[in-house]
């Protein structure tokens, strides 16, 4: 592992070093010594060994090749956040850098995101860079203008304009993400991102009484408005409404609630909901 | 404590370096949760690395007199970036944890209140989380904690003493990696789980271990067949009623049932 930890850290030094220009294989691998002796095959599997591990801890080598641009190659990628705030004269970065460090402290060495999370960073960017990304989803090819993100009961959407109209992606179901080399392409600006079921499902109020404690638990799988609520021992009376009819079914069947109080339009509501599953 | 060697401390060396030319050892090793042998391990690997002007990368040296370690380096180290966008996300995702009250959780509130919103600027986010009643105030600040946690597939909290550890992240949610005083070893508590930091200190440890493994496997959203291994039958259930409106369990069959069963009640319930 010593050579492999050695390698990635040439590496990352190698592009620092580069001015930000693209970088190609032959390039590497002459200025790597690890590297120099291996045979293409072996220089290869190396090559993308190590990129995967750095990968994992934010450095992103992609490769870009832009056809109307002669500098094919390499080029490091990951850092844009403390770039771009070094860039900004009024930015104090060296208290930020100590805070960070501060925080760092307490993340756990083993601290690993959820795979499906690590796309978040590069969505963010560019969402902000205003580029075009492409993605497999459910199957499907998409090619979209990310806008944002959301994040509701526990995960994470993607906000993005997919042919003129506003959508949200789940980010666990987004394959193969590719980042457009083209920035500012739009001017669209959307602050919130809305769920289709936001706007049309039908309101429902409910009472139920459930154990306090895994009230607490699970509540934050449903979006919900408290009408009223009151604790009795370690129970605790509920009535809220809502329109996440999938997020309120999700909760009952979790906390296993006892219904008090229902209206006979609202039960069918829920019922349809959960046939719907 | 003592994590394994991994790029993540070796990049986190470097940052730390880059702040100061000398540490007192104990510090230094507190501040990377790493032992002594791994410390000098990682620093002999740094130093064997040539920077592209034929110099060393890093050199130290150490005093066990006086116990400090101090670093030699070529100024390249100090352009080396080591702050990525993908560890920057990680702190965001703790820091919004709903149960996290960050204006207390640190001695330095306002300068991580701050960071916290640079960091909003670059993951904004549309959030719909309900803000939590029992928030995690006393974390790091006490040698000696008592939460009340629910385990997972259980409804009634135990009391635990613990020594909160770190923060991490998990496919559960996040968690804090703490140490058990009455078990003897560490554990990781997930974060909505803990439902109270009580003034009782009542242990009580009366659930038996059901660290098992299931293997379960169920379709997804476009009816791709899917594997997942889970630690207890329980955590399953939890996983895929969460999940009801995307999976569909094929085995074990003990879960697809309680799934229905749970399906079921529920329908009569609404039958009221």
């Amino acid at each position: 592992m010593k050579n492999v930890f050695k390698r990635c850290l040439k590496l990352i030094t190698l592009f620092d070093n580069s001015n930000q220009s693209n970088i190609d294989s032959n390039y590497i691998k002459d200025n790597i010594p690890e590297y120099r002796n291996l045979s293409d095959g072996a220089f290869k599997r190396s090559f993308e060994r190590d990129k995967l591990l750095l990968k994992e801890v934010g450095y992103n080598l992609e490769y870009e090749n832009d056809k109307w641009n002669l500098d094919d190659g390499y080029k490091l990628k990951g850092l844009n956040i403390v770039n771009d705030l070094k860039k900004n004269k009024d930015f104090n970065f060296e208290q930020f850098a100590t805070t960070y460090s501060v925080i760092k402290r307490y993340l756990s060495p083993q601290f690993n995101l959820e795979q499906s999370l690590k796309i978040i960073p590069k969505l963010s960017i560019a969402a902000r860079e205003k580029r075009r990304v492409s993605f497999i989803y459910n199957e499907n090819l998409r090619k979209v203008y990310p806008l944002g993100l959301r994040y509701h009961t526990g995960t994470w959407y993607l906000g993005a304009e997919d042919n003129k109209v506003i959508k949200t992606f789940k980010i666990s179901n987004i394959k193969d993400l590719k980042i457009g080399s083209k920035d500012n392409l739009h001017e669209i600006e959307v602050k919130e991102f809305n769920f289709s079921w936001e706007y049309s499902a039908q309101e429902v109020s409910v009472e139920f009484k459930t154990i306090r404690n895994l009230h607490n638990v699970y509540k934050s799988l449903v979006n919900f408005v408290v009408i009223n609520t009151h604790n009795e021992e370690s129970f605790k009376h509920l009535k809220i409404k809502t329109r996440d009819h999938y997020g309120l079914i999700k909760y009952l069947m979790l906390t296993e609630a006892e219904i008090t109080k229902i209206s006979k339009k609202d039960a069918t509501a829920l019922q349809e909901a959960i046939n719907g599953i | 404590m003592e994590s394994k060697i991994s790029l993540d401390n070796i990049v986190h060396i470097l940052s730390l370096i880059k702040e100061d030319k000398s540490f007192n050892i104990k510090d230094l090793l507190v501040r990377l949760n790493l032992n002594m042998d791994k410390l000098i391990y990682s620093l002999t690997m740094l130093s064997e690395i040539y920077s592209n002007n034929g110099i060393n990368f890093l050199d130290f040296e150490i005093n066990s007199d006086t116990d400090i370690i101090s670093f030699e380096y070529d100024e390249k180290l100090l352009e080396l970036e080591t702050i990525t966008d993908l560890d920057l996300f990680k702190i965001h995702t703790l820091l919004n944890n709903p149960k996290i009250d960050i204006q207390n959780l640190f001695n330095e509130s306002s300068e991580v209140y701050s960071f916290s919103q640079t960091l909003s600027g670059y993951f904004a986010s549309h959030q719909s989380i309900p803000n939590d009643d029992t928030l995690l105030n006393d974390l790091f600040e006490s040698d000696e904690l008592y939460i009340e946690y629910i385990k997972l597939g259980q409804i009634h909290p135990n009391i635990y003493k613990i020594k909160p550890l770190s923060f991490t992240s998990g496919s559960d949610g996040d968690s804090i990696d703490a140490y058990d005083y009455e078990e003897q070893k560490i554990k990781t508590f997930i974060i909505e789980r803990i439902v109270n930091i009580p003034e009782s200190n009542d242990l009580k440890t009366t659930f038996q271990d059901m660290e098992n493994s299931l293997e379960v496997i169920f379709t997804d959203s476009v009816n791709k067949e899917e594997k997942l291994q889970f630690r207890s039958e329980p955590i399953a259930l939890e996983y895929f009623i969460k999940n009801i409106d995307t999976l569909n369990i094929i085995t074990p069959h003990s879960v697809k049932v309680e799934v229905e069963n749970r399906k079921n009640k529920l329908i009569k319930e609404l039958e009221i």
